[in-house]
Order: structure tokens, then C-alpha cells, then sequence
């Protein structure tokens, strides 16, 4: 139930705060059946196997907190001795009852818990990490499903065009009027596309496949996603500050900055026990055989000759230099990626504007220069039918920028940690 | 004698000068004037000839060498060289014994030449850039000077360069008539045969073109830019025809049976003539052809290779003859939702469609005439023979007698339409 509401409460606080990527719209012209980018998170969030196994962690260092809380429970010791054969006649059994506490457990409650605070904090941070991450695999997923679809409607318009032009070749050929090594000429062609798209169509089954998975569904199956990609945002976020801002608040250095403060909170630990093992403290009392009854406290305690538990504070010590380390690598590692994530926006966005300002208009006027050309007889119908698929080609790579552009962002948002404006 | 005697008098007089006057003016406007030149004027259908100066008895004319605009026809308009603001040069007519002198100025961005071709001159004068003489550089004037000792129909064109020049529209009629008109002739015309390939959408012809041009042109002229051959029925018509173009020309006049009687060579003696109705021109020399112009009526003269007839055509698209196209058209509407079917029954169903075309760029063959489109263009033109005709303007379409056109069967013959409209594209 802890669980439950912890996830509950990451999830709408995720969405609340906006950190997943901005959903896309339908084509209020054409609207499309299928599912929305914000459902597609919804859901996997809800239902992603790898996620919930995630969070689980959080419940265990829950219990690993209320555990460090607990001190040891006392110990009872009760004995019942029967005199032998040269015990005094009336001679009553010796009973001996004690009663003792581990005090050094109750002294070190303290410190205990407070390792297991911090250890709760990270997987805390962890778990929201897993939240972005999903978030962002679900993102990419999506945009990269949706892409697929539109491409595979292009390579459609070209597979068309050049089976009409195999149909007229054939007819030509049927009449005489070319000879079967130019047909078999056109029939390669259209037979290569006709494998493209084939390949095409797996491209969208796998895209289809890992979608289903991260919405935690089984990986065979039919899913579309509603609308097409949406046009590029007017401008990206302002490079400067996203590694500051991301190295500052980004779960995973969050988790690495803890490491740390509880690996020097664990040395402490392992400093007070110092080898002394358990210190106990308690009563005793033992009735003799004779009836007389002593009793008094007693103490309990290994004597740190040997061992002074040097191993565990040197253990402790080592984990203390790894923790720091690790939190230099990992905020180069947060560095790295929003770097990537930036140099994935800016060659997506570039190669979308050279798509929709150079190359798909200049191939819209080679079609409607190529239009006329053939309404003059200047040009033949081959020749008009490749120049759309030209055109068709061109739409297919920008709608691949445009997908690599709005993963890009998912990915950038990943790794700053939050979303960017 | 009254006042009213007096002046119907005068006024009578006055009618009959002024009728004389008329009639000497149709006479001079319609009849050959040998004693003006002590030639028939020769007629360039649509260019001109040169006008000369006489210096201390020699005959001076200027040629200038220049990069030229030229309307094919309208709607066709290709950047050309050639000289005088033409394309072919202006028509230099003189007389065997003349001395003439050429002045040759050059306003191209490349040296240049000229050679006189067919004439028996001093080597030095021969114009031949790197051989006889040295190329004419950009904004030098050479000069040329000669006697003419022959006589016939010759040409001039550069020699430098000579690829790209005269593929370029560079040469010209040089004519020297015979001291004596001996075989004089009503109606004189000259035609330069040329080739071209100005590609679809462009103004500029690719002078690396060999054998495959997509314009042919009468005095860099297509049809139906060319100007119509007027002649009075009954004329004696000389036709000069002129090649420097990559193929030889077999022209073809309709409704007449000519001699041919000169070249280069000048005027064959009459027992070499030959009867024909087609002459084949090769490069690099002219014919000239004569016949009376007995048969009333519009008589085509046009090359006789088919596609030098035509505009523009291109000669790389698929074969569609007998194809049927109906369903796989919707296929390919798919695609290409503007795309019609063609080629299925031939070219006609090309005429009068008018669906756009690329910038500078005309239709093959499609102009309206008195029965539908002449499906015709590039080498053609028409020869207009009339009985009655005080002037050689255009007289319009040849209103055939009744009796004497071809009709449906069972139907008289259709009258004469006026010229149809362009189809415009559905």
C-alpha cells in the first residue's frame, strides 16, 4: 500500500510538474484513432513490470529503516539444576534466571537509523530517475511508432507509383512495343521497392513491439498512436545552465550526492563498534542448592584484542572514497548526456529546416516542372513517376528528422531531470 | 471652252495621272525590276538584305559579329550570335565583277573570322582563323576586300570557333549575280537551313549537340514564325536554300515540279537540271531551285525528315502506341493525381491543347488552319500562289474552287472554318 501511494504520488507529481514530454496532437483536419502520447505514459507508468519491480526498492529500504529503529530484544536465560548424589539430603535444585540487554545495540540505534534514512533518500531519488527514464522510453517509443506510420504511408505513394509503371511496362511490352530486358529493367525496380517497404513494415511491427512492452503488454500485437508528428517548436531551450541545472537537481545526482554522506555516517558506525561485538548489561540471580539466592548484575562484552573491527572500518573507509568518486562520474556522466541530447536537437533541427525549406520544396517544384514537362510530351511518364517518388523520399527522411528531433528533446529532458522549456 | 469644260478637263486629266501613277505603282510593287539592280532583288523571308556604300568604285559593306535575341517564333525567343542584330546575318547581294570590300567588326566575347565559302579569292582574304589570318579579337574590326569572279549562291560564317559560331545561328547569304541577267527570275527568295537544341525551358542552344537537335529552322525561323512565300500566279520563282547545319535537308514544295539549276558552283547549264519535287540540300553548300508558279493555291515547303517538322520534340519517350491506358491512368492519378494518358493513338491528340508549358517553350506542331491544326512546324512554310494579288503582303487561306477539295463522302465539301480555338485542359 506504502508502495502503491509512493508511486501514485511520484507519477502525478511527474505530471503535475510537467517532466513528461509535451503529448502530441492529433491532426484536428484528419484525426487519427489511436493512442495519445499522455495515455501511452499513463499507462506504462501504471503497468510497466521493470518500474514496479523498481519501486519495490523503496519498499525494502523502508523496512531496512524500520529495522535499523528497532533495538535487539533482551536476553533471558533461565537454568534448573539437579543436585547429584553428594549433595546434603534436602538439598533443592539449583535455578539460576538472567536477564541482559545489548546496550551498545541501543547506543548506535542512533546512527543506524540515520544510514538508513539516506539509504531511503536514494532510493527514493532512484526511483524517481526510473520514472524519468520510463517516461523517456515511452516518449521515444511513441514518436518513433508515430514516424513509422507516416513513413510507411510515403513508401505506400512510392510503392503505387512504380507498380503502375511495372503495370504499364508490362502493357508495353504486351503490345510490342519494348523489349523484355526493359521490362524486367522496371520490374527490378518496383520489386526493390517492394522489399523497402517490407522492411518498412517490420521497422513499424518493432517499433509497435517495444511500445506494447514498455506499456507492459506482450510484445505481439496491433497498436497505433494517434496524430503525426508535430512541426518543430519555434526555438529550443537556451543551452546554457542545463548541465548546472541538471548535475543540481537530477535524481541521479541526487542519488550520488547521498552516497557520500551515508558511506561517512556508516564509518562512524563501524568506529563505535570497535570490536567490542555486543555490550551487555543485565541481572541475574541463582538460587542454590542450600536455598541461598544471589543476585546482582552482570556485564558481557568481547575484549577487542584481535580483532578491533579494523576490516569493517577499512571497508567502511573504501566504500566512503568510492561513494565520492562515484559522484564525480556521475556528474560527468549527467554532463555528457545533456551535452548529447543538445549536439541530437540541434543536428535534428537542422536537418529538419533543410528538409522543409531546401529539399521538399525544391522536389515539389521538380513534380509540378515535371508535370508540365509531360503535358508538353517533353518528359516521360517513367520519369514523372520517379520524380514523386523523389518527393515521397524526401517527406520520408524529414518526418525522420522530425522524429529524431522529438526523441532528442525526450532524451534531453532525461537528462537535465526535469522538463526544458 | 467653259469652266466646267476646263475643269472637267483637268480633272479627267488629273484621274488619268493619277490611274497611271497607281498602275506604275503595282507594276513596280508586283513586277520584277532588273533595270534598278540588273537583278531580281532577292526577297530573305524574314531577315534582310544588306545596304552597301560605294567608295571609289567598290561596293562597302559592315558586318558586325554580335550576340542576338531571336524570336523562333512567339513564345520561343533563343540568345543567338550573328551579325547585324540577326540571325542569319543580313544578305549580301552583288554582281560578278564587282570589288567589294567587307568590314568586319567583332562585338562577340570570343575572336572570330569570316569565310567566304564557295569563293575562288585571295588565300589571305579565305578567313580562316589561325591559317589565312589572325582570329579578330573582341572589339577589333578586320577588313576584307576581293573582285568577285563568279557568280551563284554562296554563304559566309565564321572560322574560328566554327562549332559553337555556327551552331550559335553564325553565317549568311552572299549572292553574286551574273554580270548579265540572262535567266531572270519574278520572285527570288533565300532560305538558310539551320538545327538547334534548346532544351525545354531554356534560351540558349547546346552547341555540343551533334545529332540530336529539337528545333529546325528556315532562316532561324519555326513555323509558324515563317514567313509565307507570296508569288503571283504565273511568276518564274527561284528558291536559294542554304545548309550549315549537321544534316542534310531534303526539302519538298508541294503542288510543283521545280529544276534544280545552281549551287555554290553558280547556274548549271540546263542539260544538268533535273525535274523534281524534292531537293536534297547537304551540309556545307546551297541549291537553288526554279519552277513557274502555275497551280493557284497554299502549298506547304518543308523538309521532308518528319521530325524536322516538328517543335521541340523530345526523343526519349516510351513508345505507347497501341498501349491501352485507362486503368493503370488511375493508378498513376494515385500518385500523380494531375497525370493524363498519352501517346495511346499518335501525336493529333495533342493539338490545340493548352494545359501550360515550361517558360520558352512551344507546342510540336499545332497551329490552327482553315480545316483544323496544321500539325506541323520547324522546317516549314508556305508557298501562297495567287492570280489576282497587287501587293505580296499575307493574302490569308486559299479559298479552294468549288469542286476542287477533297470531302467526307456523301457530304459536300465542309466550308471553310475560321482558325479553331486552343483546347484548354479539362
Amino acid at each position: 500500500m506504502i508502495i502503491l501511494r509512493l508511486f501514485a504520488w511520484i507519477s502525478l507529481a511527474l505530471l503535475g510538474a510537467g517532466c513528461l514530454a509535451a503529448p502530441v496532437w492529433a491532426d484536428p483536419a484528419a484525426p487519427v484513432p489511436g493512442l495519445r502520447l499522455t495515455d501511452a505514459v499513463r499507462t506504462a507508468l501504471a503497468n510497466n513490470p521493470d518500474l514496479l519491480a523498481r519501486l519495490q526498492e523503496v519498499g525494502v529500504s523502508k523496512a531496512d529503516l524500520v529495522t535499523a529503529g528497532l533495538v535487539n530484544n533482551p536476553l533471558v536465560f533461565a537454568s534448573d539444576r539437579f543436585p547429584g548424589g553428594a549433595a546434603p539430603a534436602g538439598s533443592q535444585s539449583n535455578t539460576e534466571y538472567s536477564i541482559s540487554f545489548d546496550f551498545l545495540d541501543l547506543a548506535l540505534r542512533g546512527l543506524r537509523t540515520r544510514v538508513a534514512g539516506l539509504q531511503l533518500q536514494q532510493a527514493q531519488a532512484g526511483a524517481t530517475e526510473a520514472v524519468n527514464a520510463l517516461t523517456a522510453k515511452v516518449t521515444e517509443a511513441w514518436y518513433d511508432l508515430a514516424a513509422q506510420q507516416q513513413i510507411l504511408a510515403q513508401e505506400q505513394v512510392i510503392l503505387d507509383g512504380s507498380q503502375a509503371a511495372s503495370d504499364l511496362a508490362q502493357r508495353q511490352f504486351d503490345a510490342g512495343n519494348i523489349s523484355a530486358l526493359d521490362l524486367n529493367r522496371q520490374k527490378a525496380e518496383t520489386s526493390q521497392i517492394e522489399i523497402d517497404v517490407a522492411g518498412i513494415e517490420g521497422d513499424l511491427h518493432l517499433a509497435q513491439s517495444r511500445l506494447r512492452v514498455l506499456l507492459g503488454e506482450a510484445p505481439r500485437g496491433e497498436i497505433a498512436v494517434s496524430g503525426t508528428l508535430p512541426p518543430l517548436p519555434a526555438h529550443d531551450p537556451d543551452e546554457a545552465g542545463l548541465e548546472t541545472r541538471a548535475v543540481a537537481s537530477r535524481p541521479l545526482a541526487t542519488v550520488a550526492r547521498l552516497g557520500p554522506e551515508a558511506a561517512e555516517q556508516s564509518l562512524a558506525l563501524q568506529r563505535k563498534k570497535a570490536g567490542l561485538g555486543e555490550v551487555r548489561l543485565g541481572m541475574d540471580t541463582e538460587t542454590e542448592v542450600n536455598g541461598v539466592t544471589e543476585t546482582g548484575p552482570n556485564l558481557s562484552f568481547a575484549l577487542p584484542i584481535f580483532n578491533h573491527n579494523q576490516g569493517g572500518m577499512q571497508r567502511q573507509q573504501a566504500r566512503l572514497l568510492q561513494s565520492r568518486q562515484r559522484l564525480l562520474a556521475v556528474k560527468q556522466q549527467i554532463r555528457l548526456e545533456v551535452s548529447s541530447a543538445y549536439t541530437h536537437l540541434e543536428t535534428a533541427r537542422r536537418q529538419d529546416e533543410l528538409y522543409e525549406q531546401q529539399l521538399v520544396p525544391i522536389r515539389q517544384r521538380i513534380m509540378e516542372q515535371s508535370q508540365l514537362h509531360y503535358n508538353n510530351m517533353l518528359l516521360s511518364v517513367y520519369t514523372l513517376l520517379t520524380d514523386r517518388e523523389a518527393e515521397a523520399q524526401a517527406m520520408h527522411q524529414q518526418v525522420e528528422a522530425q522524429r529524431n528531433y522529438w526523441q532528442a528533446r525526450a532524451e534531453l529532458d532525461r537528462s537535465v531531470g526535469s522538463p526544458t522549456p | 471652252m467653259t469652266d466646267v469644260s476646263r475643269r472637267k478637263l483637268l480633272a479627267s486629266g488629273a484621274a488619268m495621272l493619277a490611274g497611271a501613277s497607281v498602275l506604275k505603282n503595282v507594276s513596280a510593287a508586283l513586277a520584277a525590276t532588273p533595270q534598278a539592280h540588273g537583278y531580281t532583288p532577292v526577297v530573305t523571308p524574314n531577315g534582310t538584305t544588306m545596304p552597301y556604300t560605294m567608295e571609289g568604285g567598290v561596293k562597302v559593306f559592315r558586318l558586325v559579329a554580335e550576340p542576338v535575341k531571336r524570336e523562333f517564333t512567339p513564345g520561343l525567343v533563343v540568345n543567338c550570335w550573328g551579325y547585324n542584330g540577326q540571325t542569319p546575318g543580313p544578305t549580301i547581294e552583288a554582281v560578278e565583277g564587282d570589288r567589294v570590300r567587307i568590314y568586319v567588326t567583332n562585338k562577340l566575347p570570343e575572336q572570330t573570322s569570316v569565310h567566304w565559302h564557295g569563293f575562288r579569292i585571295p588565300n589571305g582574304m579565305d578567313g580562316v582563323g589561325g591559317l589565312t589570318q589572325k582570329h579578330i579579337q573582341p572589339g577589333e574590326t578586320y577588313v576584307y576586300e576581293f573582285t568577285l569572279r563568279q557568280n551563284g549562291t554562296l554563304m559566309y560564317h565564321p572560322h574560328s570557333d566554327e562549332m559553337t559560331q555556327m551552331a550559335m545561328g553564325m553565317m549568311g547569304f552572299f549572292i553574286i549575280h551574273p554580270r548579265e541577267n540572262t535567266a531572270p527570275v519574278d520572285r527570288d527568295f533565300a532560305i538558310f537551313l539551320n538545327e538547334w537544341d534548346v532544351k525545354p525551358g531554356t534560351a540558349t542552344p547546346n552547341v555540343f549537340a551533334m545529332t540530336d537537335f529539337n528545333y529546325f529552322t528556315f532562316n532561324s525561323r519555326v513555323y509558324p514564325g515563317t514567313d509565307p512565300l507570296v508569288v503571283r500566279q504565273g511568276q518564274r520563282v527561284r528558291i536559294r536554300l542554304a545548309n550549315l547545319s549537321m544534316d542534310s535537308h531534303p526539302i519538298h514544295l508541294h503542288g510543283h515540279i521545280f529544276d534544280i539549276t545552281g549551287s555554290v558552283g553558280g547556274r548549271l547549264p540546263q542539260s544538268a537540271w533535273f525535274a523534281d519535287a524534292t531537293v536534297n540540300v547537304p551540309v556545307g553548300t546551297t541549291r537553288d531551285i526554279e519552277f513557274v508558279a502555275d497551280n493557284p493555291g497554299d502549298w506547304p515547303f518543308h523538309c521532308h525528315k518528319s521530325h524536322h517538322a516538328m517543335n521541340g520534340m523530345v526523343h526519349d519517350l516510351p513508345n505507347l502506341i497501341g498501349v491501352k491506358q485507362k486503368d493503370v491512368a488511375a493508378e498513376i492519378q494515385k500518385v500523380a493525381p494531375d497525370y493524363m494518358p498519352m501517346g495511346t493513338t499518335g501525336m493529333s491528340e495533342m493539338d490545340g491543347m493548352n494545359m501550360g508549358a515550361p517558360p520558352n517553350t512551344i507546342p510540336m506542331g499545332s497551329t490552327p488552319g482553315p480545316f483544323g491544326y496544321i500539325e506541323m512546324g520547324g522546317m516549314f512554310t508556305v508557298l501562297k500562289v495567287r492570280p489576282h494579288i497587287t501587293s505580296y503582303h499575307d493574302p490569308g487561306w486559299y479559298q479552294a474552287p468549288p469542286g476542287t477539295r477533297s470531302h467526307l463522302v456523301g457530304q459536300k465539301a465542309a466550308p471553310m472554318q475560321m482558325p479553331m480555338p486552343m483546347k484548354k485542359k479539362p
